[in-house]
């Protein structure tokens, strides 16, 4: 019975959304109920995504739905191509046309073939059975396959690179601190390999920025929803992928040296040494409290990803915590209210989460794990 | 205009159906009824809510409802259809949640329908009918199917309407006056010494009240509406309990509200008429706002729940409405739609889903035309019309002489700001 009484998972349309989102000069269109639009603005507007994609919807009405009438899409799509509102449009599927099935993608093709100028891509995942995930990784594989043509390619390619490049395929705004953890990476990636980010996926990036995905040297993938994604560039331009989640000093440096081996090319041995060095200064404070206090050094997170999994072995690992309830709790907020641990930390986004400041400390890599020891330590200090 | 049809005139609006969007991208559009139904239930103790159809509306609801138990005991779940139940049904499903729900406490329920259930037709409110019949709670059921209309405004007006589904008939209580709305003010505190100096007991319901107490409305003599809101619900416990009342928050002019306060001096069978301070300097002022906007033109873009009566007093003190946003347009709004079109105006009507009304509407009505004093109850981006910036509710807390009063004044200092 689905009965919930707690917040059920998104779907998989609200999975695209929000995967779609931070590609701020997107335009996203929705066919559909006006009033998800409005909600997903206002989780959006709670994520720190501080330029982000315009939203819109058509809203529908009883002639449409019996009618099967589509002119408020085209006259949406119509309105976003005249006013140049944007550079891509994306368009999404919502319940209601998915139950009366509405042909999205054909429409789709339809408006492509009237507004060459402006690529519209279609996506799927609207079914009643999809999750977020699913809808996650629709979304990237679709912008894999839509956003990669040879015109498109040649015209980036004329404007030329310096450096070599990266595509990241990272955390989403269904996480806390994924802007921090994408830029976490970024900043190991240029400080071991003098690599600069190409398209990044699910955080805060643009239609530029995604066209020069096929330059890559290397797709990095945080999550499983971006395998997919990142299986299809290494199809088709052969740009290998790493899927692997950096939480923890181990985890990073491994993490470091499996690129090392992909990108055969060493990482810079200066700057990972300092970054090493500063790590192991966190983690051996928060290793002397953890026996200290051996009592409270007990940690759960809620669901099994990588985010869940890459935490507690960093924290059973390297820090000695146990794996129980009644110390450190992390999950989202909903859940710590009613679950609550002697410590709280949100690190996944719920209905509860306001997120203004996009610059907070991240959870990934290097600095991530000197946050994470620098938060287990003030818990464990604490009388 | 570029939306999927032209802007249509007030006369020529039956439904909300004939209110067409000002733009054809709504960015990022307006709430559904769903929110505003769940708004009110989350302030009434001693109601259960389960909103029933997709994850977007359940996840996202929890902006809403951000407790499931409330410290009352109110239960605040969701109803997520799943695959086969959109194709074949939720009825078993639906009454096992019910019963699981008073299982855990609830004794009576809101069942917010919203659009996927509402499309296949599933028969809701026959489920809450039976469910209550062979259970001690009581559940009821409302349609908040967005795609039946535009806006958001049914979710109040159902939603606290619905609330006579769980009344029972009970004895007269003559000296029982019920107050459906907001009173607050002086007006308000005057209005209700003067009921209770003349030894009425008052129910007062307005936003955040408890459910047990709502439901001795029944035994009410007679009832006050002072917010549009609850005027649907007054109107079904007159057809249902044969109880009076009177819509105090839809007089504006100081002749319709002093005709108000004769019905419930009548009604009640009392000897004399509240005293309330200024009337005299507020039927000069309402003559002077009169002769000093003669000729002007107005709009309206901002959400106002009452809007037709609005306009309404607009016109009637000379003022040409040009085009208005219209939230909710339902069938028992027809008087004031008449009343307006006898008034040899025919505004145009839209549905503003962007930062301003389209320029198909502001052409047609000729608004945009720079003679005569123009005004904008709503902000607007022409920079050379005067607007009067207003929140979320506009006025809504007053009603009466206080809260034309204070229009009126809003209505001066526009014009001096010119």
């Amino acid at each position: 019975m689905p009965l919930y009484k707690n917040t059920p998972q998104p779907s998989g349309r609200m999975g695209v959304l929000w995967a779609l989102a931070p590609i701020f000069d997107a335009a996203i269109i929705e066919y559909g109920s006006m009033g998800h639009m409005i909600y997903a603005e206002k989780w959006l507007a709670h994520t720190g995504l501080i330029k982000r994609a315009k939203l819109i919807t058509t809203h529908l009405a009883e002639k449409d739905i019996a009618l099967g009438i589509t002119k408020r899409l085209e006259e949406s799509v119509k309105e976003v191509v005249k006013e140049k509102k944007a550079n891509v449009i994306f368009l999404i599927p919502s319940s209601v046309p998915e139950m009366i099935g509405t042909d999205l993608e054909s429409i789709g093709e339809e408006l492509q073939f009237m507004y060459p100028q402006i690529p519209i891509i279609t996506f799927g995942a609207g079914n009643f059975k999809a999750t977020k995930e699913q809808g996650m990784e629709e979304a990237y594989f679709r912008l894999v396959k839509s956003l990669t043509k040879e015109d498109d390619i040649e015209a980036i390619e004329d404007t030329g690179f310096e450096k070599a490049t990266f595509n990241l395929i990272g955390s989403a705004c269904d996480w806390s601190r994924f802007q921090s953890d994408t830029r976490e990476i970024i900043r190991i990636m240029e400080g071991a390999f003098d690599m600069k980010s190409a398209a990044v996926f699910g955080s805060s990036c643009n239609t530029t920025s995604l066209y020069k995905m096929t330059n890559a040297k290397v797709t990095l993938v945080m999550r499983k929803d971006g395998i997919k994604a990142a299986k299809q560039l290494e199809k088709n331009y052969g740009i290998p992928y790493l899927y692997m989640t950096p939480y923890g000093l181990l985890n990073t440096i491994t993490w470091i040296k499996e690129l090392e081996e992909i990108l055969e090319k060493k990482a810079d041995k200066d700057y990972l040494n300092n970054e090493i060095k500063e790590t192991q200064y966190a983690i051996h404070h928060c290793n002397v409290w953890a026996k200290h206090k051996n009592d409270k050094a007990k940690l759960w997170i809620s669901n099994e990803d990588e985010l869940s999994l890459g935490i507690q072995e960093f924290a059973k690992k390297e820090l000695g915590f146990m794996l129980a309830t009644g110390g450190i709790h992390m999950s989202d907020a909903r859940q710590l209210k009613q679950n609550p641990g002697k410590c709280n930390i949100e690190v996944r986004r719920s209905t509860l989460s306001y997120d203004i400041n996009p610059y907070e400390l991240p959870f990934m890599g290097f600095r991530g794990t000197m946050n994470l020891c620098s938060l287990f330590t003030d818990f464990l200090i604490k009388r | 205009m570029s939306g999927t049809n032209r802007t249509y005139r007030l006369s020529e609006i039956e439904s909300n159906q004939g209110i067409t969007f000002s733009h054809a991208a709504a960015t990022p559009g307006h709430h559904c009824p769903m929110h505003t139904a769940l708004a009110a239930m989350r302030n009434i103790r001693g109601i259960s809510s389960l909103v029933l159809g997709m994850p977007e509306c359940s996840f996202y609801s929890r902006y809403v409802m951000e407790n499931p138990v409330e410290g009352t005991g109110e239960l605040h779940y969701t109803y997520v259809l799943d695959s086969n139940e959109v194709v074949f049904g939720c009825r078993e499903g639906l009454i096992k949640a019910l019963e699981e729900m008073e299982r855990d406490g609830a004794k009576a329920i809101m069942v917010i329908m919203t659009c996927i259930p509402a499309l296949i037709g599933e028969d809701v409110k026959e489920i809450t009918e039976t469910f209550s019949l062979e259970h001690n709670a009581k559940a009821v059921c409302i349609d908040m199917a967005h795609y039946k209309r535009n806006g958001y405004e049914a979710g109040y007006y159902e939603g606290y309407e619905a609330l006579g589904d769980f009344c029972m008939k009970k004895e007269l209580n003559s000296n029982l006056v019920s107050i459906l709305g907001a009173h607050k003010g002086r007006e308000g505190e005057g209005l209700k010494n003067w009921l209770k100096n003349n030894a009425f007991e008052l129910l007062e319901i307005e936003t955040g009240f408890m459910l047990e107490d709502f439901l001795k409305i029944t035994s009410s003599a007679f009832i006050i509406v002072t917010n549009i809101h609850y005027l649907p619900l007054a109107n079904k416990l007159k057809k249902e309990y044969n109880i009076p009342f009177v819509f105090l928050g839809g007089a504006y002019s100081v002749s319709e509200i002093t005709a108000c306060y004769e019905t419930i001096k009548e009604q009640l069978q009392l000897q004399e008429l509240p005293e309330f301070v200024g009337i005299n300097e507020l039927k000069e002022l309402e003559d002077n706002i009169k002769s000093q906007f003669t000729g002007s033109r107005f709009i309206i873009p901002a959400i106002i729940e009452d809007v037709l009566l609005l306009t309404n007093y607009l016109t009637s003190l000379s003022m040409k409405p040009c085009v208005l946003h219209i939230e909710e347009y339902q069938l028992w709004m027809q008087e004031w739609k008449k009343s307006i079109l006898h008034q040899s105006v025919d505004p145009y009507i839209t549905f503003v889903v962007q930062q301003e009304i389209n320029q198909d509407a502001f052409e047609k009505s000729g608004f945009l035309e720079e003679k005569g004093f123009r005004f904008s109850i709503g902000e607007t981006s022409l920079k050379e019309v005067a607007s009067m910036k207003i929140e979320r509710f506009f006025l809504t807390s007053l009603f009466g002489y206080e809260r034309t009063n204070a229009l009126l004044h809003s209505l001066k200092h526009l014009r001096k700001e010119e």
